[in-house]
């Protein structure tokens, strides 16, 4: 006698299984000494179980959570014109320095510097909303509205991923991408600046109350900006004998970013300095 | 009416779905407690129980095997049972409880309760999910928050502990 050779009482099995159980394994069929394994049971004990369910349902009240997706609708919906008009521009600028770098036929470092110093930016933007998170009540709110503060400093951040993505993407498409250098190499040398900057940047958010107002934080943001300017000032940097030094830093740089993003986080959890409101 | 469906009309308000969910469900969360505890009666109170953990976080629930994730309620109460020292005393009872009034009819379920009794919790836990629930290996990797491998290594093993046990032609 094997497992799978007995079609009648496989395929009873399969169609008690069907309709009643609803298997998610419908090839499946167990030796016969497991087949005898229901029993009938204590009806009474079985009324009086589901009758605690029953009565445990009745008093159930349902909270509403929004899930992430909404989570990320609602915070989009509410981004002040300013944001967006930002944004835009920024993007529009990039299109077209991407077009007059693929016309005058310049790639390499230029390309480089000029997508790293958009991408910093373009992220950094995103990240001066985190700021307005930590004033005008957003901790009431939270607790009125079911809104998450980690979830809304992972939505910025989210956002500032795709918008740097989208910049990236427009610099490989128009300016005809970075074949000269291979993509991890260029990807090195984008990542760095737009790192540290991010690293200085959210430091200062965790650690200046005085910059939670809107125009400072984006200033500083500006100001942080400034670190992808860096690579500018000494061009032989991109050369392949540094690449090392980018590749240290780039490691350093991710295990900062996640130490400060930790932080960040924690002290949401723990209410420290940065949750108190203006 | 679909668990999705059913699911959706809880989150919306209407409490009175999850009665129809324990109905439906009820006799397979206890006969997993059973053969998982050993216990013929302290089952219900563990069905009971998993039942009353999924409506106090049924407005999160987000999955979509609605089995499977009482399953996993069921087999995590059924662990910390096993871990409490109360269940020693209570292994047998559905020997005990079953031998005066269904034995004739009942021994073959007797004598599989009593050979998944001996196997090892993990073991035992895989060999219900996979042959009386039907389920597969990788589905149970999730449910249980083993490896792949470790999930096929425990069925295996614990179909060779029972093949021992019961009839070994039933397992060629």
């Amino acid at each position: 006698m094997t497992l799978y050779t007995k079609p009648k009482q496989y395929s009873n099995l399969r169609e008690e299984h069907r309709s009643k159980y609803i298997t998610p394994h419908p090839n499946h069929r167990p030796p016969d000494s497991l087949l005898e394994w229901r029993f009938p049971l204590d009806a009474q004990k079985k009324t009086q179980s589901l009758a605690v369910i029953r009565q445990e349902a009745a008093c159930k009240s349902i909270r509403y959570y929004p899930t992430f997706l909404e989570h990320v609708w609602n915070q989009i919906r509410f981004q002040p014109i300013t944001h967006w008009l930002l944004q835009g521009s920024l993007l529009l600028t990039a299109m077209l320095l991407a077009l007059y770098l693929r016309r005058t036929s310049r790639g390499g470092p230029e390309m480089l510097t000029v997508c790293s110093v958009f991408i910093v930016f373009a992220g950094n933007i995103c990240l001066s909303q985190i700021a307005r998170l930590f004033s005008w009540h957003m901790a009431e709110l939270e607790q009125t509205l079911y809104l998450n503060l980690r979830q809304m400093i992972c939505i910025r951040m989210l956002e500032a991923g795709i918008a740097n993505l989208i910049i990236l993407v427009l610099f490989i498409l128009i300016a005809g991408g970075v074949d000269t250098l291979g993509i991890s190499v260029s990807l090195i040398y984008m990542a760095v600046p737009f790192l540290w900057s991010d690293i200085l940047y959210l430091h200062m958010l965790s650690h200046l109350r005085s910059i939670f107002s809107g125009f400072r934080s984006f200033a500083l943001g500006l100001l942080c900006g400034i670190i992808s300017l860096l690579p500018v000032l000494w061009e032989p940097v991109y050369q392949p004998e540094y690449l090392i030094i980018w590749q240290i830093l780039a490691a350093l740089g991710t295990l900062l970013l996640i130490a400060e993003i930790a932080k960040l986080l924690e002290k949401i959890n723990q209410g420290d300095t940065i949750c108190v409101n203006e | 009416m679909e668990d999705r469906e059913l699911i959706r009309r809880i989150q919306n308000g209407q409490t009175e779905y999850l009665n129809e969910i324990a109905g439906r469900y009820y006799d397979d969360i206890y006969y997993f407690c059973c053969y998982q505890t050993g216990s013929r009666e302290d089952s219900y109170d563990l069905a009971q129980e998993t039942f009353l953990r999924f409506i106090k976080y049924v407005d999160h629930y987000q999955y979509r095997n609605l089995k499977g994730y009482l399953l996993t309620i069921a087999m995590n109460l059924c662990r910390e049972y096993m871990r409490a020292d109360c269940h020693i005393s209570q292994t047998d009872s559905i020997k005990s409880s079953d031998s005066v009034s269904h034995a004739a009819s009942l021994e073959n379920t007797l004598l599989l309760a009593g050979a998944l009794m001996k196997l090892p919790e993990a073991q035992r836990e895989a060999v219900l999910l996979h042959h009386f629930y039907g389920y597969k290996n990788r589905e149970i990797a999730r449910m249980t928050g083993a490896s792949y491998d470790a999930v096929k290594s425990r069925i295996r093993q614990g179909l060779e502990k029972l093949s021992r046990m019961l009839n070994p032609d039933d397992f060629k």
